[in-house]
This record gives structure tokens, C-alpha cells and sequence, in this order.
């Protein structure tokens, strides 16, 4: 019974935790598939491609 | 049931019977924090919450601004350390299943109110419901299970609470995009959804935490792992040794150590906040591939929780904070020179390994706690030091911000703007250094006499 308890909580635990992990590597993806070629930085640039990116801690 | 069966809440009835797998424990604690971790992902619904009465454009005059809607999660952030800070001695005299479920009740009930705020329009109760009685269900959930794992896993301590910190990280993995799936679900042409989200949110997040508490269960006092001697850890402060929280506070270790992670936590936040953003600037790649760092930077942040507490495990805390301080002073001096030398995949490497060691600091901290001061009342004790994280997951970023675009505006160029950040990181880290160099075992003085 324990072990059968056992097995059930890891799985609920394990698989949001695998979905996230999923998704973030999914999310993580463009940064080694897309080959952007590195654009020129101008001196004294103060654009950016997303400015609205959220701050997270 | 018997008149004198300890009630379903107590710390009596949560005492494991003899058989009771130790293994069963960090499920239960990970259950509560990757819910309460969701306040990391909080960040998905800023826009949306920005444009809920003028629609895809957003209206300046009747809409919420984005620095409006940026205080629901700092009033989260403060209220969990204050909460952890002032609830600590009740978690510890409550025991952990009462402690999750108050948690629980606090953070989905926030979420509710939350949503109801969000359908009047009310801002004051989106900051009331999830800033002030859901940040106070974050503060309860994350020192709740602390002190209960560390009992479980005397031999361990590092490893058991990194995984319940692990469980913190991946709350964001599975908060932020949960969040947007559920939004794009619910939403309709006049609405985005954000209501229906918090409170399908709050009926999932709910059956978790029960289930966790739930599952929670503290030793008996006699209960040891089998073959397991205290003195062969090389713990400072054997099972004999404990200090009060009313006596560890006024310690030089304790503020010591809320140095070390006051300093730990504000240099991760330097590439954590702005890392879609620093990635663009620095190599000019498009907004997809920046994303995909601050995803990448998140795992890593995760999987540093459960490999460096277990880490400190072999080498003892203060080494692996001096390697965290030391490694990473000498990471974030190099960032600049990839960028020079142009190689992103040498800059992706060594913002990682930043980042894990970030995330090794928080998994970390309450071992640490548990060396000096015993296990008697750590989770009260971690509850205070937890104010550092509060105060320098507001103030950091703020710093951060302010330098890089001051930088910006007088001209230096975008590439080069974060190098005066990043050197300021390099001297926090060296500060938590000194601070972390200097912890000594505590005083026998401050031992509780009478504890056995």
C-alpha cells in the first residue's frame, strides 16, 4: 500500500514539474536553433527588440 | 473516532507511525511549493491585465498601468517575507499540516479575490487578494516544510530542502505558461481571460496544497535514519544544541548570514531580470532568442536548487557559499569579455552557471540555518532571513534598471551598458563573500539548556 502511495504522489508531483520543464526547454529552442546573425550595436542605442520584457526575479 | 484522537490539523496527528517512508515527505513539500512558486510567473499577466476595459489597445485613461499592475507582485513579495518573519514561531508550534493548509486557504482565497477584482475593476482588491492575503500564503508555504524535511533527513538536510526549493523554481515553469494557456482558453473578444485564470488557478493550486498537506507527516522524537550518527554528519549543532529564534536573531551569525543571501539573491537578479532584454543588447539577437535564454536561465535556476544544497551535503555550507561567491564574482567578470569576443554560446555557459549558483543560495540557506542554530526552531528562523530575499528582490532589480538606463541615456552604447551592472554584481558577491567568511559556530551560550 505504501509503495502504491508512493508511486502516486512522485507521478502528481513529477509530472507538472516535467510539463514545465518541457515547455521551458521548448521556449529555449530558438536560442540554439535560430542562427541570428549578430546585427551591428550603434554606439549610444537605446532600442530595443522587446522593451516590454517583464523583470523576474 | 475517539474523543481523544488529536485533531486532523495538529501537530500531533501528523506524527508518522512506525514504517512511515521519509520518502513521502519531499512529494508533499514540493506540492506546496510549486504552487506558490506561480508568483514567479506572475509576469504573464501584466499585459493583459493592462487592457481589460480598452481591449487589444490599451485605453491610458481607464486601464491599469503596467507600474500599477508591477506593485500587485512587489506587495506579494513583501508581504511573504514579513509573513514568514512573523508567523515563524507559530509554524513551528503548529507543525506543518496546519501551517499548509492556513497557506493554502491564503493564497487560493488571494487568487479569488484577485479575479473578483479584476471582473469589478478594482485594483485595491487585485493588491489586497493576491499582494497581501495571498503573499501571506506564499510566506507560510515556503518555511512550512522547511524545518519538517530537515528532521526527515538529518543525514541530508541540503539535499531535502533543495528539493522542496527545486519545487519553488518550477512553480514558474509550470505558473507562467499555465497561465497563458488558461488565458488563451477563456478569453473572448471583450475579455482576456485573467478572471476565469485566477480562479481556475486557485481550484488547482487548492487540491495540490491539501494534497500536500495532506501527505505531511513530522518523526517521532525518538525516530533517527537507520544506521545514522549524529556526530557523523560533522554538524555544528547536534541534535543537543539548539538556539531560540528570539536568541538567533540577535546573533552576529544570523545576520551573517542574511548578508550572504541579501547579496546572493540581488546579483542573480541582475541577470535574471533582465535577461531576454541583456542577451539582445549584448549579441543583437531577435526577441525569440532572448526569450529562450530567460527560459534556459529558469531551468538552470531550478536544477541549481537540488544539485548545489546536495552538493553542500559533501563539502559543508560555508564552502559551497564561498565557491557560489567566489565562482560567480569570477562569471560575472568574464560576461563582458564574451560579449567582446562575441561568442553567445560561451555567454549562455557562464549566465547558467551564475544562475544556478543563484538558485543553489536560496536551496542552501537552511541548511546552513539548521549547522548553527539546530532544528528546533529553524523554519521560524529561516522565516526572518527570508526578509533579505524580500528586500533585495525589490531593490535589486530597481538598481539594476536605474544604472543600465542611466548608462543608456548618457550615451554609452547598448552592448556596453551593463558592464558597470555587472561589476557592481562582482562586488556584492565579494561583500557576501566576506560576510560568509566570517560566520563562526554559535556560541554555546545561546544553546538551549534544557533541549534534548
Amino acid at each position: 500500500m505504501q509503495r502504491l502511495l508512493f508511486i502516486v504522489t512522485w507521478i502528481l508531483v513529477l509530472t507538472p514539474l516535467s510539463w514545465g520543464v518541457a515547455r521551458s526547454i521548448q521556449k529555449s529552442m530558438p536560442l540554439f536553433t535560430t542562427g541570428a546573425p549578430i546585427k551591428p550595436i550603434q554606439a549610444g542605442s537605446t532600442t530595443h527588440t522587446n522593451p516590454h520584457t517583464p523583470a523576474k526575479p | 473516532m475517539s474523543d481523544h484522537s488529536p485533531h486532523f490539523l495538529s501537530r500531533e496527528a501528523t506524527v508518522a507511525g512506525p514504517g512511515f517512508s521519509r520518502w513521502l515527505v519531499p512529494p508533499a513539500a514540493i506540492a506546496v511549493h510549486m504552487c506558490i512558486g506561480e508568483v514567479y510567473g506572475f509576469s504573464v499577466f501584466n499585459e493583459p491585465l493592462s487592457r481589460l476595459l480598452g481591449g487589444a489597445a490599451h485605453d491610458p485613461t481607464r486601464d491599469w498601468t503596467i507600474p500599477q499592475i508591477g506593485w500587485i507582485y512587489s506587495i506579494a513579495l513583501v508581504l511573504l517575507g514579513l509573513s514568514a518573519a512573523v508567523f515563524g514561531k507559530w509554524v513551528e508550534r503548529s507543525g506543518p499540516r496546519k501551517v499548509m493548509v492556513a497557506s493554502a486557504t491564503c493564497f487560493c482565497s488571494g487568487l479569488v479575490l484577485s479575479g473578483i477584482g479584476v471582473q469589478q475593476h478594482w485594483l485595491w482588491l487585485v493588491y489586497l487578494g493576491y499582494g497581501v492575503i495571498g503573499g501571506i500564503g506564499l510566506g507560510l508555504g515556503y518555511i512550512a516544510p522547511v524545518s519538517t524535511l530537515m528532521k526527515w533527513f538529518p543525514d541530508r538536510p541540503g539535499m531535502a530542502t533543495g528539493m522542496a526549493i527545486m519545487g519553488f523554481g518550477g512553480g514558474a515553469l509550470i505558473g507562467a505558461p499555465l497561465g497563458v494557456t488558461l488565458m488563451s482558453f477563456f478569453k473572448t473578444a471583450t475579455d482576456p481571460g485573467v478572471a476565469s485564470t485566477f480562479f481556475t488557478m486557485a481550484g488547482l493550486y487548492a487540491a495540490w496544497m491539501l494534497f500536500g498537506a495532506w501527505l505531511v507527516r513530522v518523526p517521532s522524537a525518538d525516530w533517527k535514519p537507520e544506521g545514522w550518527q549524529p556526530a557523523a554528519t560533522g554538524s555544528k549543532a547536534g541534535p543537543g544544541k539548539a538556539v531560540s529564534v528570539d536568541t538567533a536573531w540577535k546573533t552576529p551569525q544570523f545576520w551573517l548570514l542574511w548578508i550572504v543571501l541579501c547579496m546572493n539573491v540581488s546579483a542573480g537578479i541582475g541577470i535574471l531580470g533582465q535577461a531576454s532584454l541583456m542577451c539582445q543588447d549584448l549579441f543583437g539577437v531577435s526577441a525569440a532568442v532572448g526569450g529562450g535564454f530567460a527560459g534556459l536561465l529558469s531551468l538552470f535556476n531550478m536544477g541549481g536548487r537540488f544539485l548545489w544544497s546536495s552538493v553542500s551535503d559533501l563539502t559543508g555550507r560555508r564552502t559551497v557559499f564561498a565557491i557560489y561567491f567566489l565562482l560567480g564574482a569570477l562569471l560575472y567578470s568574464l560576461v563582458p569579455w564574451t560579449q567582446k569576443i562575441g561568442s553567445r554560446s560561451l555567454f549562455v555557459v557562464v549566465t547558467a552557471l551564475i544562475i544556478s549558483m543563484y538558485g543553489g543560495g536560496f536551496a542552501t540557506i537552511p541548511a546552513y540555518l539548521r549547522d548553527l542554530f539546530g532544528t528546533h526552531q529553524v523554519g521560524a528562523i529561516h522565516g526572518r532571513l527570508i526578509t533579505a530575499w524580500s528586500l533585495a528582490a525589490i531593490v535589486g532589480p530597481q538598481l539594476i534598471n536605474y544604472i543600465s538606463t542611466a548608462k543608456k541615456k548618457a550615451g554609452v552604447p547598448a552592448a556596453e551598458a551593463y558592464n558597470s551592472t555587472l561589476y557592481l554584481m562582482c562586488g556584492l558577491l565579494l561583500i557576501g563573500l566576506i560576510a560568509n567568511l566570517l560566520v563562526r559556530p554559535v556560541h554555546p551560550r545561546h544553546h538551549l539548556a534544557t533541549h534534548s
